[in-house]
């Protein structure tokens, strides 16, 4: 048995700097003994972080807060905005109608939820050009309306609704490193790892040392492979296999693309803006300078030339300067994720762990689950390690898996008529969990108990917002005559849709614009 | 005092003006009676006597009583603001409205010295954006509901002249000295006439939601006592107030 005192995290990525900072910061006294935790990051500079993650839940204010980063540095040093809602445009097709074919997957939870879930009532009046969303939260009204989700950049005491960051993932990074290795003494090791040492005839312990160019071998007791897509440590040394999923969700590249606003005082929107193209979407999120913008799309149903086409036409609309192939950086991935998370002493977070399409942006959010778990359950010593993995491992699969259903859900109910939408609903290809799902929502509404754990993914309301954000618009019908059976409360339920309307109204002669939010964490 | 000089709100040329705070509203420091909207009754009554000023004729005025002579406004502390209840028109200061069709414009003394023309983050109108910032947004509330609180206020007020439920008070403040100020100006609720109101009458009052105000206006004429509170902070204070309400 040995202690685990050393970490070695190989890539310094966002993902290699967060799990750093948050190991870091909740390990950060000593025991009995003076021993303290050492973390080490050892970055290579020849590689340049993939940089696409950026868009936050709002967990992401509890990670920085643990991690000791305010909100104001993370506005001014990493260009970051708010984020209140992902709007979906174009996700399904009304057959020429020509309306405004969006809805809204807000953070707020709706008015009265505290109580009790008015989503029932909604769904027994609802018609088919009610907005679920609109009807039930006061968020999308903000959003359209261009407003921060709070009145002021220390607005504490005052009104907030929930949100998320959109931010730059470089400068993200560089903040990360400075605020670890500065006030959290991490140790930052620029160098590249020419070999990984593991012990051969003692399988469970796994790696022993790593070799680097310039600072010689590097010892850990448990090491976190955050290397990026290569897999450094969990695939090319310990040999675990990537789980393919691309028979789920079907995009397997992006084409990226950051473009300047066209005015630098330019309205920033609240929200991440995703909106729908032939073999895929266009993701679209506005920080204080420029937009981050990116197709992800299938190269089975669309060429990438043509891919091009689609990026290049919507950027005419928003930023014609940057309307150019020339501009585009063509990423290209394996939707899938790692048999196992933890192997022997090596834990795989960010993308060595797996890659799901950007799509709710859940890539921040598994990397912010998976370093936070490893911080809460960082084994003692080598013995019980095992047990603490097996753990991991299958919380890690549970995640991988309930976000692939959800975002699989955005796509089950679309309508539109292309190839790559009309495979999506192919049977085979949904899991069989949410085609079950699916099937009872038929007749009932969606519960919390749908999703037993403590520490979903995805709550039922999340579901609630995509499945009612798209179903009536869609060949989702649904037959409530048994739920009403179970209504009591219509006079609540009305009185909340009330109050929504009057909470709109309130907050927007309050709030300021959402750029003037972030003006104000500037001092002059 | 720099004379006022009120212009029309405008996200150009206001871009980068910027309002500082002051809790204190020492621009209120001479005021003894501030027009009130009806909707600002029940929160100030609380406060300050609520009475009717009758020198507007034929205009009457609904208004509270921030001070008296020799006195002038006794809730200016030094640095803050001595009641938990704040008219929105000292509030709305330095700005100021004008109504176009219903519609409300804002307009701002731009030679307050309160009115800077190099905002800071914390004290602009406008974000770069062209859009309020929350510091504009909460004066443009304040300025909605003076507007909306004082359309209400000739309206109550045409009620209970109406019904004849006016009659003059009278009030004498006995200052240390032994010095008597009278003022004889105002206008209150006549307890007797009310209690002889119609049953229907009364009800439909109620219903209107101006009997409570009538009642707010009759129990805020106690407030005269903080007055005389507040004076003990001044140089020859007051020691008591007497009222009188006189038939006509």
């Amino acid at each position: 048995m040995s202690e685990v005192n050393r970490i070695v995290i190989v890539g310094g990525g966002t993902a290699g700097w967060l799990t750093a900072g948050l190991l870091a910061a909740t390990h950060s006294g000593a025991d009995n003994n003076g021993q303290r935790l050492s973390v080490t990051v050892i970055e290579s500079d020849a590689v340049p972080p993939i940089g696409v993650g950026e868009g936050t839940w709002p967990t992401m204010r509890r990670t920085l807060a643990t991690i000791g980063i305010s909100e104001a540095e993370l506005v001014t040093q990493a260009s970051a905005t708010f984020k209140q809602a992902s709007k979906f445009v174009n996700w399904y097709s009304d057959n020429g109608r020509n309306q405004d074919n969006s809805y809204y997957h807000p953070f707020s939870a709706p008015q009265g939820s505290a109580t009790l879930d008015i989503t029932p009532y909604w769904l027994t009046t609802a018609q088919t050009h009610s907005h679920y969303a609109q009807d039930v939260c006061f968020q999308p009204a903000l959003c359209d309306a261009g407003l921060a989700p709070k009145l002021t950049a220390n607005g504490k005491q005052s009104f907030t609704a929930n949100y998320g960051y959109h931010l730059d993932a470089g400068q993200f990074i560089s903040l990360l490193r400075r605020h670890c290795v500065n006030r959290l003494g991490v140790t930052h090791l620029v160098d590249k790892v020419t070999q990984v040492n593991t012990q051969a005839d003692s399988p469970e312990a796994g790696i022993v040392s790593l070799q680097t160019q310039q600072s010689g071998k590097i010892e850990g007791d448990l090491f976190v492979d955050c290397s990026g897509f290569s897999g450094l440590l969990i695939n090319k040394a310990l040999g675990v296999k990537l789980k393919d999923a691309s028979h789920r969700l079907f995009a397997n590249s992006a084409l990226v693309c950051q473009a300047p606003f066209e005015n630098e005082t330019a309205p920033i929107p609240c929200h991440t803006l995703s909106t729908a193209q032939e073999a895929g979407w266009i993701w679209d999120i506005g920080l204080q300078h420029r937009r981050g913008t990116g197709y992800v799309f299938s190269r089975e149903h669309q060429d990438v030339d043509r891919a091009a086409d689609t990026l290049s036409r919507y950027l005419s609309q928003v930023a014609p300067s940057m309307a150019t192939p020339d501009a585009f950086r063509e990423i290209q991935f394996k939707t899938g994720y790692r048999e196992t998370f933890w192997h022997n002493n090596c834990v795989a977070i960010g993308l060595s762990s797996g890659f799901l399409e950007p799509l709710e942006a859940s890539s921040l959010m598994l990397i912010e689950q998976s370093a936070m778990l490893l911080a809460e359950q960082l084994p003692a010593n080598t013995t019980i390690m095992s047990k603490v993995s097996q753990r991991f491992n299958s919380r890690l699969t549970y995640l991988w898996e309930r976000t692939i259903e959800f975002l699989k859900l955005h796509y089950v109910l679309s309508n539109r008529p292309e190839a790559f939408w009309q495979d999506n609903k192919q049977r085979g290809s949904i899991p069989e969990r949410l085609a079950d799902l699916l099937e009872e929502w038929r007749y009932r509404p969606i519960l919390d108990s749908d999703f037993p754990q403590a520490n979903e993914a995805f709550s039922a309301q999340s579901y609630r917002y995509i499945l009612y954000g798209m179903g009536p618009k869609t060949d989702f019908n649904w037959d409530m005559s048994t739920t009403e059976r179970s209504l009591k409360h219509h006079n609540f339920a009305t009185k909340q849709g009330q109050l929504n309307q009057t909470l709109i109204g309130q907050l927007k002669e309050r709030l300021p614009s959402h750029r003037g939010l972030v003006e104000s964490f500037f001092q002059s | 005092m720099t004379r006022p000089s009120y212009v029309t709100l405008d996200t150009q040329q206001h871009k980068d003006t910027g309002i500082t705070q002051d809790p204190g509203f020492s621009h209120a420091r001479a005021f003894n009676l501030v027009t009130i909207g009806f909707n600002e009754i029940a929160s100030l009554s609380g406060c300050m006597p609520i009475v009717i000023v009758n020198d507007t004729k034929p205009e009457y005025t609904l208004a509270a009583v921030v001070g008296m002579a020799p006195f002038d406004n006794l809730f200016c502390g030094k640095a803050q603001w001595l009641g938990h209840a704040i008219p929105l028109s000292i509030q709305s200061h330095p700005f100021n409205y004008a109504l176009d069709n219903q519609s409300l414009r804002v307009l701002i003394n731009d030679a307050d010295e309160r009115v800077s023309q190099q905002a800071t983050p914390s004290t602009r109108l406008f974000s770069s954006d062209g859009q309020p910032t929350s510091l504009l947004k909460h004066y443009q509330s304040i300025l909605s509901n003076l507007v909306s609180g004082q359309q209400q206020a000739k309206a109550f007020i045409e009620i209970i002249a109406n019904l004849n439920l006016l009659t003059p008070l009278s009030t004498t403040l006995t200052l240390q000295d032994g010095q008597e100020v009278v003022s004889n100006d105002l206008l209150t609720i006549d307890e007797t006439r009310l209690a002889e109101l119609e049953k229907d009458t009364v009800m439909e009052l109620h219903e209107q939601g101006v009997l409570i105000a009538i009642h707010a206006m009759m129990l805020s004429l106690r407030q005269y006592n903080r007055l005389v509170q507040l004076s003990q902070h001044h140089e020859n204070s007051a020691v008591k107030v007497s009222l009188k309400l006189a038939k006509d």
